[in-house]
């Protein structure tokens, strides 16, 4: 929690102060940043561009809550990811329209193919892997709605959408993440079999 | 999607395991703020203020420019249809003012008016201008109008002359005869020397002044002499342009030949 000092100190910019707060709140703010970005590099620039935000909010304000600055923290950040991720309109506008891939259940093997996937029991490092492999609007709705516990309409203020395209979205989501678990997961097996 | 797709992510246990997920401190991770915040230009508070404002560009917006701007345009063009006037001359709304104000000044009781009508000549201005004289006479005769009281009117008139052109004395009409309807009665108010002679240059217009108390302010109004003439003919009607008249009158191409004989339009 920030002290009143560290505010203060914050406020006129001292380098020390910023730094113990960054270092403080970083694990907490890059754990939101990995989820909503696509790989390692777009969370760190996302982790500075939240870090910035939140500077210049102590630094704006007059008589800050901490209690309320820790509840804000995530949520100032949710909201630079959501705007670095929009920002990128090439890939959210594009990538946004696109189904998933089907596979085809032809070549489908009865004996080989019959694994039983324990999703409760899955890494974290795939889990977070498979919502980065997510198209942006589905990662996004997904991460709002499931993991950080905003409704439908909650989320489809803030990602600037209609609640049934949020709403398609999430039912997309749910399907290629499940998607994408099962195709990581035989990757990560054929991967270990090759050593 | 496939229709046999059953969902087994457990959503709960899920969201569990990435709340309490947190990321190890990266040693990097200050340097590459540090160099970030130093990159980054620091933004005034207008700038700032500017980046609040967000303007999108969306239905609710587009759809009430376009009507708007369909609204003006087209009472715009309504509005060229009704043609306002204004280019009129000073000297017709004067006339037009006195000539309301004599066709009601009977009616008025709340004034006294004391009209002085006075004929000033407008000329055009001799090029040799050496030895110019110049002569006004003014005559200020009575004009009764029913009840109101009395009228003064005073006829000023003003005149260029060329010595060269001494043959050609000008007529000063005597006062009767000068304004026959309405009879006024002029008076010289002021003359030149008799023996100068001097020659018309030009035609002469006489404009009547009048002079009048309304609400004890006195006002003055030039009233042109010939609008006080009438404009209909002796039958009482107006005078009718007449129409154009169109000669009938043989091709000559076609008179050598026997042929029949068109009619060509002159």
């Amino acid at each position: 929690m920030l002290s009143a000092d560290t505010i203060s100190a914050i406020q006129k910019q001292d380098k020390e102060a910023i730094r113990h707060v960054f270092e403080e709140y970083y694990p907490k703010v890059f754990s939101i940043c990995i989820r909503y970005c696509k790989n390692k590099a777009q969370a760190n620039l996302a982790t500075n561009a939240s870090f910035d935000s939140i500077f210049n909010e102590i630094s704006n304000s007059k008589n800050l809550n901490q209690t309320q600055f820790d509840q804000n923290i995530s949520t100032k950040t949710i909201q630079t990811c959501i705007e670095l991720v929009k920002s990128i309109r090439s890939e959210y506008y594009v990538a946004s329209t696109v189904y998933a891939n089907t596979p085809s259940a032809k070549n489908y093997n009865l004996f080989e193919d019959v694994s039983i996937i324990d999703y409760n029991n899955i890494n974290n490092d795939l889990l977070i892997k498979s919502i980065q492999q997510l198209v942006p609007s589905q990662r996004l709705i997904f991460n709002l709605h499931i993991i950080d516990g905003f409704n439908l309409q909650e989320s489809a203020e803030l990602l600037e959408a209609n609640e049934h395209t949020v709403k398609s979205n999430l039912e997309k989501a749910r399907y290629n993440l499940q998607k994408g678990i099962e195709k990581n997961l035989k990757e990560m097996k054929q991967h270990e079999q090759s050593f | 999607m496939s229709s046999h797709f059953n969902y087994e992510i457990d959503e709960k246990a899920l969201r569990q395991k990435m709340l309490n997920q947190k990321a190890t401190l990266d040693n990097d991770a200050w340097q590459r703020y540090e160099t970030h915040r130093n990159q980054a230009p620091k933004n005034s508070k207008i700038e700032s203020a500017f980046k609040t404002i967000k303007f999108s560009i969306n239905k609710n917006v587009v759809l009430p420019l376009i009507f708007g701007s369909v609204i003006i345009a087209f009472s715009f063009l309504l509005f060229n249809f009704i043609s306002i006037n204004t280019t009129k001359k000073k000297v017709e709304t004067k006339i037009k003012t006195s000539k309301q104000f004599i066709n009601s000044s009977n009616r008025a009781s709340n004034y006294k008016p004391k009209l002085v009508a006075a004929a000033v000549k407008k000329d055009t201005i001799a090029q040799d201008s050496l030895s110019i004289l110049s002569s006004t006479i003014v005559t200020t005769p009575t004009l009764q109008i029913s009840s109101t009281p009395t009228v003064n009117v005073a006829i000023n008139k003003t005149e260029n002359t060329n010595t060269t052109n001494i043959n050609n004395s000008i007529n000063i009409p005597s006062g009767e005869s000068l304004y026959p309807s309405p009879s006024i009665k002029t008076t010289p108010v002021a003359t030149t020397s008799k023996n100068i002679k001097y020659s018309k240059t030009g035609e002469t217009i006489y404009f009547i002044k009048l002079e009048y108390v309304f609400n004890g302010e006195t006002k003055e109004v030039y009233l042109r002499k010939s609008s006080l003439e009438p404009k209909l003919n002796q039958m009482g009607t107006r005078n009718k342009t007449k129409p154009e008249t169109m000669e009938a009158s043989p091709m000559p191409s076609l008179i050598d030949n026997g042929q029949e004989k068109e009619l060509e339009l002159r």
